[in-house]
């Protein structure tokens, strides 16, 4: 229990991470308004070399820190670098975003690289405590800076929707972890799991797997729990909305995965639960796409359904299951952002959100329609993007887990072919229809080079995961190795899930 | 000995819920507000009857006084609010509501008392791991704070210290809500709408 140890091999990152917030905080008092860019270069380096520092971290083996706070394997290293990319990308997002404002530039990016403390620090956590924490450090970062630009209605909107509904969340899931104390007596995970197999199931058990499910429902906006999603994507800045979609949910996705299995994985309606959840997310997320004519609102709904989808992976309560969730996320976190970004260059060059503004776009601007349309083809699951083997790997999990689980594999299908009409119903107004002279995106679209980046990054990374899918199952496959699934007996947890559907 | 702790607790419980009801149920606001606050010293309370002290003292400290007065404070800075009278509405929402929490409180209890078994004797669900008569012996003697302080610098040293970013990840959104100079804080999507 060295602390120089602890910090060197497993939280060397979050170290990292620390000191730069702490530098940015300084710069963003100390320099001028005109100066405040710095802290972007001063954010986006630090974030790069802190995701050079994961070189010293052992990735194979597991270690704990400080007390069995925070514990360090291939699972949580490949999510807090998926987590760290992602802040990279909405960092190089927010650049053109943050010029318009003549002040409070350096807040913004403080803010998000807190946030994203919280969401490495989640994905690892083993105490209540801590993961009760690191949620609401990255939860409260994010109501400020969803209502961060707060002359705008919307805005306003988003930030008391999300505030209200996050509060409300955590209190139920704080609720759960009671629970889990009371019949446990313990905080630190390792030790629930050792006690808990001595005590007899019973309903307080299972009714804290329910509050601390809905909790977490919240993060990922799971349906019953997503009603915010729509506005808050809406409304709030979209580099904000970005980080939303992608890195809090990856942040959510790790610890619910890692919880759920760790402590849940045995009682009786676990794998009804979430499948009911899961099948609930897509079906609702999909349907209500349909009908959206603004494209954040349509990316809200998206991303809903794609959290459902996810889900899907974890109800199964397979390592093959848990890889397929891995994976996914990969797929996910490039696609989805190389959205956003088309969004963002959009918005900021036309001003204008609704997909009929798309109208004709593909005539003078090949280039950004193509990358748009490449992104949400993959988020469709259309073959030879990366979307595609993601979704693949992940249903394959799913019905080599058994015959029990044939309806949700169909539910999921289904649900596949709904979303490609939502998603080729944008492609359909950049590429067929014409521009009838209501829009105002006349001329070439001038597109900052953080923001071209950005967007010729993410769709590369899309088409090469397609192309290389072997290599990236492969370390999903690795990392999902480091999850241990407490099941006992597995005839008794493989209830009839058909006939609780129907 | 016995007979005074069971005095103590139900004379506690009994404000804790008139108070709790008095919260929801008094027509003026600032009433409500005083209401909570005696509700906020009746948790403090039952706090010091299972040995928690600096729990009590944080208790009123915090919510007692701290948050109350804020309370107070908003109540009075925006005024009209203040006058208004308020009363639950008798609305379909409002049975919508009373069902939706009633039915909370029935699973809760369902659970607790192990599908309503455990309703006259005490619940045995929560005593996987009682505190030995010792410990119960040291807390009462030398108090929790001390117990707490050192938990907080070994066990919980790393959610203690990542909580110092939290508050400053909630003051810098304060600031950057509250400040008012020149600042032009929107959205590109809504600039437009208001050039139209």
């Amino acid at each position: 229990m060295n602390l120089l140890f602890d910090i060197a091999n497993v939280l060397l990152p979050e170290a990292f991470l620390s000191i730069l917030i702490i530098l940015c905080i300084i710069l963003t008092f100390v320099l001028k308004e005109e100066n405040q860019n710095l802290v972007f270069a001063a954010a986006l380096t630090g974030l790069i070399l802190t995701l050079f520092s994961f070189i010293f971290i052992p990735f194979s083996q597991e270690n704990q820190a400080l007390y069995g706070n925070f514990v360090s394997n291939s699972f949580t290293i490949i999510f807090r670098i998926l987590i760290l990319i992602g802040t990279i990308l909405t960092v190089m997002l927010s650049r053109r975003y943050t010029s318009n404002f003549s002040n409070s530039i350096g807040e913004f990016y403080t803010l998000i690289l807190i946030a994203t403390l919280g969401g490495m620090l989640l994905t690892g956590a083993n105490d209540l405590i801590m993961l009760f924490v690191a949620i609401e450090t990255l939860s409260i970062s994010s109501f400020a800076l969803c209502g961060y630009t707060k002359l705008d209605k919307l805005s306003n909107e988003a930030a008391l929707k999300y505030l209200i509904i996050g509060a409300a969340s955590t209190a139920v899931m704080l609720y759960g972890f009671s629970f889990l104390y009371g019949i446990t007596g313990q905080t630190n995970i390792a030790d629930i799991i050792k006690v808990l197999p001595n005590y007899q199931p019973s309903i307080v058990l299972i009714l804290s797997f329910l509050f601390i499910l809905a909790g977490f429902g919240y993060k990922l906006s799971a349906v019953p729990f997503h009603v915010w999603a729509p506005d808050v994507y809406q409304g709030a800045p979209i580099p904000v909305a970005a980080y939303l979609s992608v890195v809090s949910k990856i942040a959510g996705f790790a610890a619910l995965t890692r919880f759920m299995t760790l402590i849940y994985s045995d009682i009786s309606i676990f794998t009804v639960a979430i499948a009911v959840i899961a099948v609930l997310t897509m079906t609702v997320g999909n349907l209500m796409a349909l009908g959206q004519k603004n494209i954040r609102r349509l990316m809200a709904y998206s991303s809903i359904a794609q959290a459902g989808y996810v889900l899907l992976g974890l109800s199964v309560l397979t390592i093959e299951g848990v890889s397929g969730i891995i994976f996914y996320l990969i797929a996910y976190l490039f696609m989805n952002f190389g959205t956003w970004a088309a969004i963002q260059i959009f918005a900021t060059e036309t001003g204008m959100d609704s997909i009929d503004d798309y109208n004709g776009l593909a005539y003078k601007n090949k280039y950004f329609s193509l990358c748009l349309a490449i992104c949400l083809l993959s988020l469709a699951g259309i073959p030879f993007t990366s979307g595609f083997f993601a979704k693949f790997y992940l249903f394959k999990a799913i019905a080599f887990a058994g015959l029990n689980y044939m309806p949700l594999l169909i539910i999921a299908l289904v649900n596949t072919v709904l979303g490609v009409f939502y998603y080729v119903k944008v492609i359909r107004a950049m590429y067929v229809r014409t521009n009838n002279g209501t829009a105002k995106q006349n001329g070439k679209l001038k597109i900052s080079l953080s923001l071209q980046s950005v967007l010729v990054v993410t769709v590369l990374t899309t088409l090469l995961i397609g192309v290389f899918a072997g290599s990236f199952i492969d370390i999903s496959k690795f990392a999902a190795k480091s999850i241990t699934i407490n099941k006992k007996s597995p005839v008794e947890s493989f209830s009839d899930i058909s006939s609780f559907i129907r | 000995m016995e007979v005074i702790y069971n005095l103590f607790f139900y004379l506690i419980s009994f404000v804790l819920i008139i108070s709790a009801l008095g919260v929801v149920f008094m027509p003026r606001i600032v009433y409500s507000a005083v209401s909570l606050i005696l509700a906020f010293i009746s948790v403090a309370g039952i706090f010091v009857m299972l040995n928690a002290d600096f729990l009590a003292i944080t208790q009123i400290i915090v919510y007692a006084v701290g948050i109350t007065i804020i309370l107070i404070f908003a109540i009075m800075l925006t005024g009209k609010i203040s006058e208004k009278k308020l009363w639950i509405a008798f609305a379909p929402r409002t049975l919508f509501a009373f069902a939706i929490s009633g039915a909370f409180f029935v699973t809760i209890l369902f659970a607790i008392t192990d599908g309503f078994k455990l309703v006259a004797r005490e619940s045995n669900i929560f005593s996987a791991t009682l505190p030995s008569l010792e410990t119960i012996e040291t807390l009462q003697t030398e108090g929790t704070t001390g117990i707490i302080g050192k938990a907080l610098f070994t066990k919980y040293v790393l959610p203690f210290e990542v909580l110092s970013l939290l508050l400053i990840a909630a003051m810098l959104g304060a600031i950057v809500m509250t400040k008012k100079s020149g600042d032009n804080l929107i959205n590109h999507t809504t600039k437009t709408i208001e050039e139209d």
